[in-house]
């Protein structure tokens, strides 16, 4: 029997942030309408804290969603939170930046930093009844011997599912397999895989790691996302539904994206 | 020793490509340091004597078929699979898994090519090319199939795994893993020739383009044109502390560069950087402003915005302050 994975779906999110591309609130809506009637388990929607403008397009998405649950975006701080909290969404998902080019160069702050901001903002969302989903960014270049602990402590928060990116898209088939494996062995909670092509590997990379164990694929329609964009929503499934029950058929990913594509209307898809 | 062959020019048989421009291709391809470089017999024609240096071989439909073209030392067959010469690769197709345990019958061949294998990653991929090696005593190239986008992939995992030979084409033409892919890939995963200049892959996409009349996505792995442009502002920010944090390499080993891009996922800091990029001057304290107004024309057009645009938008908030 085949297992069964997950698809998150983060075209309105990753993939907006395709340079060029800006969803009005009417294609943001339409966008996750149709992701949610084909059964895609959850919709990450958008960045609350981008302003009025994304927190109305994502309670009008919240409004009209029926079976997906609609997840939003957040930097690890108590402000960014603030602002998904007024969209009210089924999860609250904040990123966490673990590899040490971005706690230390672009955060400027250390690892301690890090534990501490992650526990504060876990517990802020937690306590006014969110679920909360982590988002480790740059996985793939951490140390496993501070991502470890961190995850455990994530669990121990409460926290039960977290986000492995490649955020740069540099992990191969077999390397993107060992470190999930040993992710969840190590801490027992679920994962959820999220790869960029920046070398052409986002699906098999995709496709290993839920071979590892990460029960959740992050996608993004026809790909769109920054640089070479992530990994694709189409082609995973084609890739990957010979081994696992997804849920959504490959007929229904191209009709999908048939759709998208004159949604989008954007002249270089 | 890694070694490349590139199939581009075998899977242009269908295209009235002009020799100069099929010969560049393959100057291009000896710069970019393919080891090989297969051609089918109607393009060798199209194209006439080939650029020195490099290592050509003839695809050909019979091994009888060598003699006619003394000039080459390596060719490639799919035949029978009997003909034992040195100079013939004997190329194999592999759609499923179960057949690599009848390659037995190839044990012998000094020169094997193995096209297909386009599922390999959702099987013990790892036991299975052990199983290649043991069944084949000679020397082994993978041709990877691109039917489940995985191509770059097997080949990296190949190469990651003790192989030695692997073929690709550029953009993946014909179905097969991209070449420029597999490059990079080498590159970053095994520290293969870790200081070639790359930028030869630009040329390159320029004579696909004009051979094949075919678009090149402009975010296409690699050589897509808008692979480095920047627009989030996370990112804007980051790339400016350090480029390595939001890119696996640097745009100038692929021919490329960086490019600001203002719109509605900008920040503060990208619109900072924009102004003094155009030499604006923006007053302290409007930052804030020019974003939301930039913000909202991007929302509005759907797209983000040409320098042109946001210096109208900039000028229009000098002009309210």
């Amino acid at each position: 029997m085949k297992s069964q994975k997950f698809i998150i779906d983060t075209t309105l999110r990753d993939g907006e942030q395709s340079p060029g591309l800006a969803f009005n609130k009417e294609q943001k809506v339409l966008l996750a309408g149709m992701l949610d009637q084909i059964g895609v388990y959850q919709i990450e929607a958008g960045i609350p804290a981008l302003g009025k403008y994304e927190k109305n397009t994502l309670c009008e998405i919240m409004a009209q969603k029926k079976k997906s649950l609609i997840s939003v975006w957040n930097r690890a701080n108590l402000n960014d939170i603030k602002h998904s909290m007024e969209c009210n969404p089924d999860i609250i998902h904040i990123s966490i930046p673990v590899s040490y080019v971005q706690i230390y160069k672009k955060l400027n702050k250390n690892k301690t930093w890090i534990f501490k901001e992650m526990a504060k903002c876990v517990c802020a969302a937690k306590e006014q009844g969110y679920e909360v989903t982590l988002g480790f960014e740059d996985a793939s270049r951490a140390d496993v011997s501070f991502l470890m602990p961190l995850a455990l402590q994530a669990k121990e928060l409460g926290v039960k599912r977290i986000r492995f990116a490649d955020t740069v898209g540099v992990l191969t088939p077999t390397r993107c397999y060992e470190l999930v494996n040993e992710f969840v062995k190590y801490t027992g909670v679920e994962v959820e895989i999220h790869t960029h092509n920046d070398l052409g590997m986002a699906v098999p990379n995709a496709v290993q790691a839920a071979k590892a164990g990460a029960d959740y694929i992050d996608t993004t329609i026809l790909g769109i996302g920054e640089r070479a964009g992530n990994c694709d929503f189409q082609k995973l499934i084609y890739a990957a539904e010979r081994i696992f029950n997804l849920n959504i058929s490959h007929y229904t990913s191209l009709t999908v994206e048939e759709r998208a594509r004159r949604i989008i209307e954007y002249k270089k898809l | 020793m890694i070694r490349i062959t590139d199939v581009t020019l075998t899977t242009l048989d269908l295209y009235d490509a002009k020799p100069e421009l099929l010969r560049k291709m393959c100057e291009h391809l000896l710069e970019a340091e393919v080891d090989f470089i297969e051609l089918s017999v109607p393009v060798y024609l199209k194209t006439g004597p080939l650029p020195r240096g490099g290592k050509y071989i003839l695809r050909i439909n019979d091994p009888l078929e060598a003699i006619n073209y003394l000039e080459f030392n390596n060719f490639i067959c799919r035949h029978n699979g009997y003909d034992r010469s040195p100079s013939i690769i004997n190329e194999i197709q592999v759609n499923d898994m179960r057949e690599i345990n009848s390659l037995t019958q190839f044990s012998k061949l000094e020169n094997v090519r193995l096209t297909g294998l386009d599922d390999i990653l959702n099987h013990d991929y790892i036991s299975l090319f052990e199983r290649i090696t043991k069944n084949i005593s000679g020397r082994i190239e993978l041709c990877p199939e691109n039917r489940y986008y995985s191509a770059t992939g097997i080949a990296v995992e190949w190469i990651l795994n003790g192989g030695t030979d692997i073929v690709a084409s550029f953009v993946g033409s014909g179905g097969f893993a991209p070449l420029e892919e597999v490059l990079l890939a080498l590159r970053i995963c095994k520290r293969h020739k870790p200081n070639l200049d790359l930028s030869v892959l630009q040329e390159l996409k320029e004579l696909y383009v004009e051979i094949t009349g075919k678009e090149i996505y402009s975010h296409k792995a690699v050589i897509g044109e808008d692979i480095f442009d920047m627009e989030a502002g996370i990112h804007v920010n980051g790339i400016a502390k350090s480029p390595k944090m939001y890119e696996p390499y640097e745009p100038e080993i692929v021919g490329n560069s960086r490019k600001l891009i203002i719109g509605k996922h900008s920040g503060t800091s990208a619109i900072v950087f924009k102004c003094r990029e155009l030499g604006l001057k923006l007053p302290k304290g409007l930052e804030r402003k020019l974003l939301i107004m930039v913000q909202r024309y991007s929302i509005k057009k759907q797209a983000s915005l040409n320098d042109e645009e946001f210096r109208m938008i900039y000028c229009k908030l000098m002009e309210d302050v």
